[in-house]
């Protein structure tokens, strides 16, 4: 669906690259996630597929045709939601969807459908002013999905949303992925990377450190071991014990031998571990 | 029907800030004036509120719709759907030029003003909102906020405004038949003096002339500082 090549990309006058030659591709049909700390170009490299920002230096192709050459018939397949909710303020969410929806050609969904779909129906006719940011997020959201997009592009989807809602949105966007459509998802959060992801890219400093499945990253890089908590005179002790012949251990056979055991977990590296130990850089 | 969807929405934007209520307020005050005023008056009065109304007023409200949409977050939304960015703007001008021509329209209907030339009067009504609408277009596109741009605007429109001097008779130089403050000038003013055939002409031509040259190059400056921004 996507195939990137050598990408350079420099702000303005700024006289070093903010993108520095990424090499990625993303399948048809997956959900791809850009991961990586504020200001590591992942929102940029979006805007680069999206047509934002057009003077790059690489070979951007989109179902085999060059970026640079697409008009404005691309939009009509494509659905974005920037971070920032970007909505008409004194319109309600269904004039606001009302009013996108009249820009295709194609057939649009149905606007309170989608208001319903992230549990919007009931301010629906509520002015977007009025609305608090999750919400503006889940509107966001809706106006992406307007036109049935094939490629959807979604910056920091979950960004202000309670546990409720991210589950829901959650749902949602797996949902997308079940009708056939590619998603690029650009987050710093690890959870959502981890859960919605087929594959993600670790993006520091304008490069791609790793691509691979978060499954796969987390058994290549990770660590398992087990967390135990027990009682030595009257002390709480916590260890973390590699889980590589657990059984022959002197350590843990000791503890369980001798100590009152209180808890006792495996534990396996989480993507934010990852990614930690292979960039060298937090996700923050 | 891209083109339609934008202008109605920009006609529903400006009505819901509150920009028809001001130029309702706007244009009761300038009827009230003109009627007030006496006969020999009108027609001097009419057309320098005509250019107020119809200049002015339209290059700095522009500006400050174009900063309320950016302020909303607005144009990037709108330019990853199929809009053209010719689409957004010619929606933008014509929403406008719909706002003031009414309120200019009303204006001339309360001051009870006509005559034979009125195809020339429509004709620079209607190019003029075009034009300042432009301007502001043109400035607003770079300008981060509402005091950068009214800085800008008010500079550059006091600087085109200086054949205002000529029209007064206090000043003139044949540098003032550049700005198309002289053409707008002449036409606005063809109801209530004696022009010749050529000056109307020329004005016809000079505000054409600046039509195309500030539509080529608004929309060059937003497809780069805003369209696609970098």
């Amino acid at each position: 669906m996507i195939q990137v090549n050598d990408l350079h990309f420099a702000y303005g006058s700024n006289s070093y690259d903010t993108l520095k030659g990424l090499n990625f591709h993303v399948d048809t049909g997956e959900i791809f996630g850009f991961l990586g700390p504020s200001g590591a170009g992942k929102s940029t490299t979006q805007k680069i597929l999206i047509g934002i920002l057009n003077n790059y230096s690489g070979a951007v192709q989109v179902n085999g045709q060059d970026l640079q050459q697409l008009n404005s018939e691309f939009y009509e397949s494509i659905g974005v939601a920037f971070e920032t909710p970007n909505l008409y303020s004194k319109f309600t969410a269904l004039e606001n969807l009302e009013f996108f929806a009249q820009f295709y050609t194609s057939e649009t969904r149905n606007p309170f459908e989608l208001l319903a779909a992230v549990g919007l129906e009931d301010a629906a006719k509520t002015r977007v002013s009025d609305y608090s940011k999750g919400m503006k997020v889940r509107l966001n959201f809706c106006r992406s999905l307007l036109n049935n997009p094939k490629l959807l592009f979604l910056d920091e989807p979950t960004a202000g949303l309670d546990p409720v809602n991210l589950r829901k949105m959650e749902a949602l966007i797996l949902a997308e992925k079940t009708r056939g459509n590619t998603i690029c998802i650009t987050t710093h959060d690890m959870h959502v990377a981890d859960t919605l992801c087929d594959r993600v890219a670790f993006i520091v400093d304008g490069e791609v450190g790793l691509i691979d499945s978060p499954r796969d990253l987390k058994l290549q890089h990770g660590e398992r071991f087990v967390e135990i908590e027990y009682r030595e005179e009257d002390s709480l002790q916590t260890k973390s014990i590699s889980m590589e012949k657990l059984g022959t251990n002197d350590t843990f056979q000791n503890i369980l031998n001798h100590h009152y055991i209180e808890t006792i977990h495996s534990r396996e590296a989480s993507l934010e571990d990852v990614f930690v130990k292979t960039t060298g850089r937090s996700l923050q | 029907m891209r083109l339609l969807a934008a202008m109605g929405q920009d006609i529903r934007f400006q009505f819901r800030h509150g920009f028809y209520y001001a130029y309702a307020v706007l244009t009761i005050l300038y009827i009230i004036v003109l009627r007030l005023l006496p006969d020999a008056m009108v027609h001097p009065a009419l057309t320098l509120i005509l250019f107020t109304d119809i200049c002015a007023l339209g290059f700095f409200f522009i500006g400050a719709i174009i900063l309320l949409e950016r302020g909303q977050n607005l144009t990037q939304s709108l330019f990853v759907t199929p809009l053209r960015l010719h689409e957004y703007l010619l929606a933008k001008t014509l929403s406008f030029l719909f706002l003031s021509f009414i309120s200019a329209l009303l204006i001339m209907l309360g001051a009870s003003v006509g005559g034979q030339d009125l195809m020339w009067f429509i004709f620079g009504a209607i190019i003029s909102a075009l034009i300042y609408t432009l301007f502001g277009l043109f400035f607003a596109a770079r300008a981060r906020h509402v005091n950068d741009y009214f800085v800008k605007a008010l500079g550059v429109g006091l600087l085109i405004s200086l054949p205002i001097f000529a029209y007064l008779r206090l000043f003139d130089t044949p540098i003032f038949y550049v700005f198309p403050t002289r053409a707008t000038l002449i036409l606005l003013d063809v109801l209530g003096a004696d022009y010749t055939f050529s000056e109307k002409i020329f004005s016809v031509t000079s505000l054409l002339i600046w039509f195309f040259l500030l539509s080529g190059l608004t929309y060059q400056r937003f497809d780069k500082h805003v369209r696609h921004p970098a």
